[in-house]
């Protein structure tokens, strides 16, 4: 075996070991929760992808009851589960730049929010945009909680 | 240094390419100034009173009802293409990377106990290109168009208020 096929080897064995880290490592999806009286539920998830795929963001959501709940951290695969207050929330996640959705939340309702991560200057963006129930029930299966 | 201001002079043109237009219809409606608001019963189911037209003034002793409703649709671009988008070099001078919208229809039914007495609609929609200087999202784009709509078919109720006047 050459030197250079070696070191090849050790950089690709490196990046699977430095990259196995960055994915979501709690449960599958299995089905949407029932959401709690007076309540709605917010689902934000993120397709695994390989690029961008080292990149991961917060998930904040704001509203009158909640100035910035962090509702947990949105890595490449996952998905979080969000319990909101009906009425008005952004849902946001940011890294050198900002993205945001408004839900109207009504009681009783699940929506969902698609993450992705798009190019940046020095490192990826959040990309957050709300989705139908039917595609997010085709995709969100993919992804596990976030850890 | 001719190089340096021609290519300036390229980056400031694709900085343009930053599309974020909004449009608002039935467009062309004249500007009526500002009188009382409509008393009537006011049915609104949406949270957020920022949005209900001004033009309407809660009565619960008035025979007219007032139902205002809006709708929100999206139009998703995504980042699923952004891998070519790290060879192509136009990106740092503002090249689109993907386009989204939202479309926002508002509706008024205006009701006496005999029937309808007007229905009044307005629609927006706000269409936004990402690039490597503009991203954000669809909720600013949301309120500027639901704020839009509320304001159009606030100035529809002045007019309806004058043709109801003069008939």
């Amino acid at each position: 075996m050459s030197k250079t096929t070696l070191v090849g080897l050790m950089v690709a064995a490196g990046a699977v070991v430095f990259f196995s880290g960055c994915g979501a490592s709690g449960a599958q999806f299995s089905q949407f929760a029932t959401p709690k009286q007076d309540r709605g539920l917010v689902y934000v998830y993120r397709p695994e992808s390989f690029v961008g795929g080292g990149v991961s963001y917060d998930i904040h959501v704001t509203n009158p009851s909640n100035p910035d709940l962090i509702a947990g951290e949105l890595v490449n695969g996952s998905y979080v589960e969000i319990d909101i207050p009906s009425g008005e929330s952004e849902v946001w996640g940011k890294t050198e730049s900002k993205s945001s959705v408004t839900l109207d939340v009504k009681k009783g309702e699940a929506y969902c929010v698609k993450g992705g991560v798009g190019i940046g200057f020095l490192v990826g963006r959040p990309n957050l945009e709300i989705v139908d129930m039917n595609t997010c029930k085709k995709e969100i299966v993919e992804t596990r909680l976030t850890k | 240094m001719f190089q340096k201001s021609l290519l300036g002079a390229i980056a400031l043109c694709f900085v343009g390419c930053a599309e974020h237009s909004m449009r608002v219809s039935p467009e062309n409606l004249s500007n009526i100034s500002a009188s009382t608001p409509m008393e009537c019963q006011i049915i609104y189911e949406e949270s957020n009173q920022e949005y209900l037209p001004t033009q309407l003034k809660n009565n619960p002793n008035s025979s007219l009802v007032a139902n205002y409703s809006y709708t929100v649709h999206y139009v998703n671009g995504n980042t699923d293409w952004d891998g070519l988008n790290l060879f192509n070099p136009l990106i740092f001078v503002g090249f689109p990377m993907s386009g989204e919208s939202v479309i926002v229809e508002g509706k008024l039914h205006i009701k006496e106990k005999e029937g309808v007495v007007k229905e009044l609609r307005a629609s927006c929609v706000s269409n936004k290109t990402r690039n490597l200087f503009q991203t954000g999202g669809s909720s600013g784009p949301r309120k500027d168009c639901l704020i839009a709509v509320r304001d159009n078919i606030d100035t529809q109720i002045k007019h309806f208020k004058k043709e109801f006047i003069h008939e």
